[in-house]
């Protein structure tokens, strides 16, 4: 996979400079550093070793010469000085001038030898280098170096005539320390040479080879760690600098090539596996849909082979109702047993009939229209039914279009409601009847109600009818009539009933008297049918009253609270009155409508009323007052109260008021606080009691949901 | 004989108590001298049978009514009648009422007023006994039975009184 990071440059020269074979071998492993330094103090150490030999060559030449040129006036000093002895051949007196020439430094021995060879005197230092014994050449003369030391012969005599040969040997320690001196002082130059050499080698180090060094560490790293980031740093302008700025831009390019290199990599390798994973998907969905073919097609291939039969079976054997109808002709084709059963005609009558035929209430053409449908599978409906006995019946068909014979025919299925639809209408009946029921137990309700509150001013009107009835049985106008006849009777002698005496004179009092006594009766009469009068209208209006009371409830309806509470209050105004209550209704205008179920808030506000009459019934007169009112403090509800002078509620009753069954008075059933409860409830509103105490006097407060103006709503609608 | 008209009107209705004094204590409005013309002008003449005037006290409830024929029978001046209605909240029901006045004066007659059967007959026998002292009047009332049942009943208070 991995593709080659470092590119290689084929066409780049291979060929390598020529070198010194052995500056190659003795400095080509070297680290550049390394061999600039040696080659530094190889250098310098080649220049100061030549100038020192050179120092010490001329020293110990100089040296030499000055030691022969010693040695040579010294022997010819002594040539001339020894003359003289030696013709006489005095060998005392020349040993002693030798001795006095051995205290000259530099001379080591002498002697003075004769022409035969033989020494005439032998003298020396240390009689370590003692003078040879006798001389091999006596003709020598001049100098003759040896390794120790050199030798001069000087001849005693003149020329042609020499009488002996003089020997001055004189040893080299002058040369030796000489040359030692030199030594010493070429080594401390060399060795100074040599630190000063190291010392420059070393700068030279740090400009030259350091650069070449960090170059090589940063190629080094570049190839080991394939690190093309790293960069070379450019010291100088010189060729050191050329190569690291080359080898910048080489790795730059390296990089830069590497970089896209890594990129189409990255790409390539994406979309590969994207293509690796599309790949999979579709061999998996393929495979799927391959096994799922092969499952349909087995699933199918055993359908196909049971099917005929299970249909067949399916078919005869259901237990509703099937049949094979012509399409056209609605004949029965195939008829299942069940349905032979059913409808009574044996199978192969059943064969010979059509659907029309068995079809009751409805015509052959309708049957027609309805089961040539061209719907694949439709919900025929109920039709109804003859039977082989006569007997009609509710069945429900439903048809499908089917192959039958090679043929399109329609599958009837075919199910008997008849009893089901008996059982709903015997049900609905029932409900029926049972709402006759109730509505009959609610209208006993009513009816108790109204008996209640008309019962009463039933009485004072039947009390009225009677003294009115007896007032006109009883009349003094029959009296007119009675004068009548009278004067009738006495027509003949009409002065004579009017005479002393006669019956007339009375009559003129008596008719005043009479009118007197009719006018008493009319207006009796009168104020008895007025009172009458009143009465019946107050039934009457008890009477409309319990009737929009027994009214249906349970809509809603959208009323102002002074509705209410005036309906309410006429509803129970008799009976206030007839307790001596003074009712006061305190309804501002700017309350809104609310709303409710009118039947069911006059329901309780007729509760609250009645209970707060009962409240008040035992104060005296003066305090016996209620207050209904309505009030309305924002939000989304209004209240309606209905407060009382009266006994008031103790504390803990003023929640068990409203418990089903709890009552303080003797023959209550506890029912209505607990209704009324209910009610204000299910108007989604809320009954509440507050009382300060027994004797405080009570107010019951009734909410109820203000309704919500709405726009493109006429009227206005309820929130609730 | 000297019968004792006193009765005593126990209701919570006040529309009742006028109906009952219309019953019983209209004042007949016949001038006497009227009548006596009639004699002279025309011989024979029918008076109407002069009506009883009872006296009548009204209480509206059940404990006032009590109290009320407590306080006659300590003054001496017994009612001989009581008319009784059955419901009247919040105080005592007729039929308490009843139990509590006979526990005072045993002897008073009582008519027991019902608009509807509050209570049955068994129910109310069950509470106050079987007595020979109560009767049910059902309203709406005729006048002339409540005018019977004052007449009867006021006199057979006061036989045993008298005898």
């Amino acid at each position: 996979m991995a593709a080659e990071a470092v590119p290689s440059f084929p066409d780049a020269p291979k060929t390598k400079p020529a070198f010194d074979k052995r500056a190659a071998a003795l400095l080509g492993p070297l680290p550049v550093g390394r061999k600039l330094s040696r080659s530094t103090l190889f250098t310098a150490g080649i220049a100061l070793l030549t100038a020192a030999l050179l120092f010490v060559l001329s020293d110990v030449i100089g040296a030499f010469r000055d030691t022969t040129k010693a040695l040579a006036s010294t022997a010819r000093v002594l040539a001339q000085s020894a003359h003289a002895p030696v013709l006489a051949g005095d060998s005392a007196s020349v040993a002693a001038m030798l001795d006095a020439q051995l205290l000259a430094e530099g001379v080591s021995a002498a002697a003075v030898y004769l022409p035969d060879g033989t020494a005439l005197a032998r003298r020396d230092k240390s009689s370590a280098n003692p003078p040879p014994e006798k001389l091999a050449a006596p003709a020598r003369s001049g100098l003759s170096p040896g390794i120790r030391h050199i030798d001069f012969y000087q001849p005693i005599g003149t020329e042609g005539g020499r009488i002996a040969t003089l020997l001055v040997r004189g040893n080299l320690g002058l040369v030796t320390s000489g040359i030692k001196g030199s030594l010493i002082t070429c080594a401390v130059v060399l060795v100074a040479g040599f630190i000063a050499a190291a010392r420059f080698a070393r700068r030279f180090h740090a400009v030259v080879a350091e650069p070449i060094a960090a170059l090589a560490r940063t190629a080094t790293e570049v190839s080991t760690e394939r690190d093309f980031q790293k960069r070379a740093v450019k010291c100088f302008d010189d060729e050191i600098g050329t190569v690291a700025e080359t080898l910048n831009d080489v790795c730059e390019e390296v990089e830069k090539r590497e970089a896209e290199l890594q990129r189409t990599r990255s790409e390539l390798e994406a979309r590969l596996e994207k293509a690796h994973a599309e790949l999979e998907s579709s061999v998996l969905a393929r495979t799927h849909e391959l096994e799922e073919e092969i499952e349909d097609r087995k699933k199918t291939e055993e359908a196909m082979k049971d099917s005929e039969t299970r249909y067949r079976n399916l078919f005869e054997n259901n237990p509703m109702p099937m049949f094979v109808m012509h399409l056209e002709t609605l004949t029965f084709v195939a008829v299942n047993y069940a349905a032979v059963k059913h409808y009574g005609y044996p199978m192969e009558e059943f064969r010979r009939l059509a659907l029309p035929l068995i079809t009751d209430g409805a015509d052959a053409m309708t049957v027609m229209r309805t089961f040539r449908s061209n719907a694949k599978s439709f919900d025929a409906g109920e039709w109804k039914h003859r039977k082989k006995s006569g007997e009609i019946v509710d069945m429900q068909l439903t048809a499908h279009a089917i192959i039958f014979g090679g043929q399109v025919a329609k599958i009837v299925l075919a199910n008997d409601v008849t009893e089901r639809n008996r059982a709903q209408r015997e049900l609905e009946e029932l409900h029926k009847k049972l709402v006759t029921a109730s509505r009959q137990a609610g209208q006993a309700e009513v009816a108790t109600g109204v008996l209640h509150n008309v019962g009463n001013v039933l009485n004072s009107v039947n009390v009225s009818a009677t003294i009115l009835e007896n007032s006109v049985k009883g009349t003094k106008a029959t009296g007119i009539r009675k004068v009548a006849e009278l004067l009738n009777a006495n027509r003949a002698d009409l002065p004579a009933l009017f005479a002393d005496g006669g019956k007339g004179r009375v009559l003129p009092d008596y008719l005043s008297k009479l009118a007197d006594q009719i006018e008493a009766e009319q207006t009796e009469r009168l104020a008895e049918l007025a009172h009458l009068t009143g009465n019946i209208a107050h039934i009457k209006d008890v009477v409309a009253n319990q009737q929009s009371y027994a009214k249906a409830g349970g809509l809603t309806e959208v009323r102002h609270p002074r509705a209410l509470i005036d309906e309410a209050a006429r509803m129970t105004a008799s009976d206030m009155r007839g307790a001596g209550v003074t009712v006061t209704v305190e309804c501002p205008e700017d309350v809104p409508d609310v709303c409710s179920d009118p039947h069911k808030v006059l329901q309780i506000l007729v509760n609250l009323l009645t209970n707060a009459r009962h409240a008040v019934e035992t104060m005296p007169e003066e305090m016996r007052r209620v207050t209904i009112g309505a009030s309305y403090s924002g939000g989304t509800r209004a209240a309606i109260t209905v407060q009382d002078t009266g006994c008031g509620i103790p504390g803990e009753n003023l929640t068990r008021i409203f418990n089903h069954g709890f009552t303080t008075k003797s023959n209550g059933h506890g029912f209505g606080l607990h209704t009324a409860a209910n009610a204000a409830k299910e108007m989604h509103g809320s009954l509440t009691a507050a009382s300060e105490g027994p004797g405080t006097g009570a107010t019951f407060t009734l909410e109820l949901p203000i309704s919500v103006p709405e726009e493109n709503q006429e009227p206005a609608r309820c929130a609730a | 004989m000297n019968i004792n008209r006193r009765i005593l009107i126990i209701d919570d209705n006040r529309a009742i108590h006028e109906d009952f004094r219309k019953i019983l204590a209209s004042s007949s409005q016949d001038s006497a001298g009227l009548a006596d013309m009639e004699d002279e002008l025309f011989g024979e003449t029918t008076r109407p049978a002069q009506t009883e005037n009872f006296e009548l006290s009204s209480a509206f409830q059940g404990e006032d009514g009590f109290n009320l024929a407590k306080k006659a029978l300590a003054e001496g001046n017994p009612f001989a009648l009581a008319f009784v209605d059955v419901r009247m909240p919040p105080g005592w029901d007729g039929v308490e009422t009843i139990a509590r006045i006979w526990e005072v004066a045993p002897e008073m007659q009582i008519v027991i007023c019902t608009a509807y059967s509050d209570y049955s007959w068994e129910q109310i026998t069950e509470r106050l006994g079987k007595s020979d002292r109560l009767l049910i009047l059902r309203k709406p009332f005729d006048p002339v039975e409540v005018q019977q049942l004052a007449y009867n009943l006021t006199a057979k208070w006061s036989k045993p009184q008298t005898a």
